[in-house]
């Protein structure tokens, strides 16, 4: 274990843009669990507000997290490889050199930075606003499903818009008639 | 395809050398670069706190999918978050850090903490110690090795805020991130009453 931890913080400080990228990632999973949490126990926020902040919430945490992963990651490999294949150049420096190898350290950083900042501050608030959008519609559609009456043959006659959920009885429309004095 | 041509005065022309090859970065670019190879979570969550407080609230401005109470809502929400997560994660990350470089650092004879150009000066010994077996399987140039030593106190002190921010998350950054929002709300109420009253005023 201890061998285990001594490789991982090495490995880890000689690779500084994999630190960084791995180390954001799960800062912005604890913060968006909090942020949930945060606004499922408030209780100054409006519920009508709750509907669209929770799912925007965890539909944030997801996005973020995915989307930074999927685009920083091949940013970083990208950065990598026009170093590499020459591309991307130092004026006076050979390639193989320490000096190439720090600056190509520091190309990763940057492309992680920069991946990190589009992806979590551009791409997921574009995605998160749609899929919270999706989810409040969901969550408000359930909503009326579960606060629509039952079939009630005595105060409501709309008895298409229940064909099929309970069965229509003669007694049951006379009762209807009688009660609102209606003449048939 | 043709990437050579005779032109009239009989020199050729070279379509492909037109075109560059590669970017050569200069020495202002690779300064950038060797000071990027040494940036910290600190400096990494900077920069993204920095440009979320920009982007993120217009974004949530203009999303279409929402009416204007839900819009300004979310928009608050994205503010307030940006302003209290980058605020504590700073906080947080560079009170690990600070720590860790106090574990690890270089100390003279009267045990006085040894500092070069206003930094901590990290003993590499100390590092080794603790760490000396890892370092020992990457097989890393005396270079490379003395750029790692230092980044270790960076590396040890984010991984102990992540697990200090496991609480800081639930017990700081939530409520803070509801006040603000709340006194977001606040001001800007109270700027759209002083702005209506001035109108009423005028006219």
């Amino acid at each position: 274990m201890a061998n285990f931890a001594q490789k991982i913080v090495a490995n880890f400080a000689n690779d500084n843009a994999k630190f960084l990228f791995l180390s954001a990632a799960a800062g912005w999973f604890l913060a968006s669990a909090a942020q949930t949490f945060g606004i499922v126990t408030s209780k100054k926020i409006d519920k009508d507000d709750k509907k669209f902040l929770i799912p925007q919430e965890i539909a944030d945490g997801a996005a973020n997290i995915g989307l930074y992963a999927l685009f920083t990651a091949p940013l970083m490999g990208l950065t990598e490889k026009l170093i590499d294949n020459g591309k991307i150049a130092f004026k006076n420096i050979e390639k193989g050199t320490p000096e190439f190898d720090r600056l190509k350290g520091g190309a990763r950083v940057i492309a992680s930075i920069a991946g990190a900042i589009i992806s979590s501050n551009i791409l997921t608030p574009l995605v998160r606003n749609k899929l919270g959008t999706i989810a409040q519609r969901k969550a408000l559609h359930q909503k009326i499903k579960v606060t629509e009456p039952n079939y009630d043959p005595y105060y409501q006659p709309l008895f298409q818009k229940n064909y099929g959920k309970a069965p229509l009885k003669m007694s049951s429309y006379m009762s209807f008639t009688r009660n609102h004095g209606l003449k048939i | 395809m043709i990437t050579r041509i005779q032109s009239n005065n009989n020199k050729t022309l070279n379509f492909r050398a037109l075109k560059p090859n590669s970017i050569h970065l200069g020495k202002g670019a690779q300064a950038l670069l060797t000071k990027a190879n040494n940036f910290s979570s600190v400096h990494q969550r900077l920069a993204i706190g920095a440009s979320a407080l920009l982007m993120q609230p217009i974004i949530d401005m203009y999303n279409k999918e929402v009416d204007k109470d839900t819009k300004k809502v979310s928009a608050i929400r994205s503010a307030a978050k940006a302003i209290i997560g980058t605020a504590t994660g700073l906080v947080v990350r560079s009170s690990c850090m600070k720590l860790a470089e106090l574990k690890y650092a270089q100390k003279d004879a009267c045990g006085n903490i040894i500092k070069e150009a206003g930094q901590i000066k990290i003993d590499p010994d100390k590092v080794q110690k603790s760490f000396g077996k890892g370092f020992e399987a990457l097989k890393l140039d005396d270079k490379a090795l003395s750029d790692a030593i230092k980044r270790v106190p960076s590396i040890v002190g984010t991984i102990a805020a992540l697990g200090v921010m496991i609480f800081t998350n639930f017990l700081l950054d939530a409520p803070l991130t509801n006040m603000t929002m709340e006194k977001i709300d606040e001001f800007m109420d109270k700027r759209l009453k002083a702005k209506e009253s001035a109108g009423e005023q005028n006219g």
